[in-house]
């Protein structure tokens, strides 16, 4: 089923020196239960796209749709909190907060309850491999893989149905940047949730479902 | 404000100290300002009100406040109310002396109509007195005698040999200035010598006697309202002129030395620290305006990413907003309150979370308007 949808989406904005025009046309859309790569160069518009996508921002012209609503018409503050989460490529945990505190935070903010919030950060922390001793952790105490898992724990946790990551692997070795994709495409397939990965790897692009390729703010939305 | 902002201000004591000590220390100066500037304010309104004037009438030259010779005229305008300068005044203190000889002795018989005319009865000069219940409006001859003969003179009736004083006595008196008269003896003073005192009213009559006039040696009185020296001035003129040491043609007899020096540079001091109050408060409020804004900048400072990650995970601006506010201003809060509490000056201390929270609310208005996308943006 059809969760979101890019029509001929277009953004600009205008840094220090001129207008930049980061997507052009783009149109695309995902689904549930599949994930999804998009790559490109650095500067393609790969991450503007993202954040077109998960209502950071509005498109200057065409539409993004959510379940057939356009992000114009709904709260995207809503839409983020219940629906699409991001997972960032420098992580971006709330360094004052504990590793369990950063997965409670959305549980909070959908105002679940303490205890079922407790129980469901625990067990996305555990999905993603974080011992319990973890749990009190700062963010500065933990490696960047754990780190990258306790983002991704805050991102399931909330139950959403979209996980947008941009480069969710770039700052780890090998070895976890792999468990981490394993992680989300085993979310996508088990999970029924439509994961869209912004990458440079071929190798990750490779494992997607789909894969589309930016090119100077223009998507080419040839599939794998 | 929830836990995790509770959880994030524990976690970083320092700015949360810097916090505490900027605003106990500008909100204990606000209060204590504000209540040093309401206790001057009422000191000087007591000084403008309890403080006490000397008037002493002398010649129109200044030179001379004794043996004037006043004659009763001035001493009625002195008095009275509707005709006179007695409205604008309080406490007169009139003299008339007398010479006098009698069975125990020679000495100064002085009328007067205040105990603090003399400082062997005036307490706050360290005289006193033991006299009947209005013994000094009397117009009865009695008289008051040093303590040491009081006991063998109490309640006698002597007769006295009454001598108007020389200098005192104008050339027009009617009378020859002396004569014998009948005083009792009814209290005494504190100390020795051959002074008696009697009321001014009876000293009056007694001089009315023998001269034929009725005069006064000195005069001298307190301002009734220190606020209305002015007008007191105004209406003393026709009678008593301004002291003019160097007047060649004076306009009249008499005029009155005002000893009020001490209470313009008391008042004038005074004055002075509440201008510098009033400037200072303004100042210091604006300081806290400073220092909510300095709290809220350097709480916020470094952290556009953190908000643009709430955000990002849904956090509304407004949420994000209110959340960050509380967050810099629970403990400016505690402090006031417990500053406030102490120093028993809740409004100011009111004042004073006010002018952080407009502080507090710019720096952190200006925080939370981070677009959530700029910082992905930034890396494209």
């Amino acid at each position: 089923m059809e969760l979101l949808k890019a029509e001929n989406v277009s953004f600009s904005y205008q840094n220090q020196y001129q207008t930049v025009h980061a997507v052009k046309q783009a149109s695309c859309s995902f689904e549930e239960g599949k994930t999804y790569a998009i790559v490109g160069k650095s500067g393609s518009g790969k991450t503007t796209l993202l954040s077109l996508l998960a209502g950071l921002e509005l498109p200057s012209a065409g539409d993004v749709f959510f379940e057939g609503r356009s992000t114009r018409e709904i709260d995207c503050d809503a839409y983020r909190r219940d629906h699409a989460a991001v997972i960032y490529q420098s992580y971006n945990l709330f360094p004052l907060l504990t590793a369990e505190e950063n997965v409670l935070y959305p549980l909070k903010l959908k105002k679940i309850g303490k205890a079922e919030a407790k129980a469901r950060a625990h067990a996305q922390l555990a999905a993603v491999g974080i011992l319990p001793e973890e749990y009190a952790r700062f963010p500065l105490q933990l490696s960047g893989g754990q780190q990258q898992r306790v983002a991704i724990a805050r991102a399931l946790a909330a139950g959403n149905k979209i996980v947008l990551a941009d480069e969710p692997t770039g700052n780890l070795d090998v070895e976890s940047g792999e468990q981490v994709v394993e992680i989300l495409i085993r979310l996508a397939h088990e999970g029924g949730c439509a994961v869209i990965i912004i990458t440079h790897d071929p190798d990750i692009a490779a494992q997607m479902d789909e894969v589309f390729t930016m090119r100077d703010g223009v998507l080419d939305c040839g599939s794998k | 404000m929830d836990s995790f902002a509770i959880k994030r201000l524990l976690r970083r004591p320092w700015l949360s100290l810097l916090t505490v000590a900027i605003a106990v220390m500008l909100c204990a100066a606000l209060c204590y300002l504000s209540g040093y500037l309401d206790a001057e304010r009422a000191r000087l309104a007591q000084v403008r009100d309890s403080y006490d004037i000397l008037c002493v009438v002398s010649d129109i030259y200044g030179t001379k406040t004794d043996e004037l010779g006043m004659s009763r005229v001035y001493s009625d305008f002195i008095l009275s109310e509707e005709n006179g300068i007695g409205a604008y005044i309080r406490d007169p203190r009139m003299i008339k002396s007398f010479g006098y000889r009698s069975e125990f002795g020679a000495g100064s018989l002085v009328g007067i109509s205040s105990p603090r005319c003399a400082a062997a009865l005036d307490e706050s000069m360290g005289g006193g007195y033991e006299a009947p219940e209005g013994f000094f409006g009397s117009e009865k001859y009695v008289c008051l005698v040093p303590q040491e003969s009081y006991d063998e003179l109490a309640g006698r009736v002597f007769t006295f040999s009454v001598t108007d004083s020389a200098g005192a006595t104008p050339e027009y008196a009617a009378g020859n200035g002396s004569g014998e008269i009948e005083i009792q003896v009814v209290g005494w003073y504190r100390g020795e010598g051959t002074t008696l005192y009697m009321p001014y009213a009876a000293s009056q009559i007694l001089q009315m006697k023998i001269s034929g006039i009725a005069s006064t040696d000195a005069a001298s009185f307190l301002v009734a309202d220190n606020a209305h020296i002015e007008e007191l001035i105004k209406a003393a003129a026709p009678m008593l002129g301004e002291v003019d040491p160097t007047a060649v043609a004076p306009k009249g007899r008499f005029g009155f030395i005002i000893y009020d020096e001490q209470y313009r540079a008391t008042l004038a001091g005074m004055e002075q620290n509440i201008k510098r109050l009033t400037y200072l408060l303004p100042l210091v409020t604006l300081l806290s305006l400073g220092a909510g804004f300095l709290v809220g900048f350097l709480a916020t400072r470094g952290e556009a990413r953190t908000y643009a990650l709430m955000r990002s995970i849904g956090v509304t601006r407004p949420q994000l907003f209110f959340s960050v506010l509380g967050e810099q201003m629970i403990l400016p809060l505690l402090a006031a309150l417990a500053v406030g509490g102490a120093i028993r000056q809740p409004i100011f201390a009111g004042v004073f979370l006010l002018c952080h929270a407009v502080g507090c609310v710019l720096a952190t208005a200006r925080a939370v308007m981070i677009a959530p996308s700029a910082i992905l943006r930034e890396r494209e």
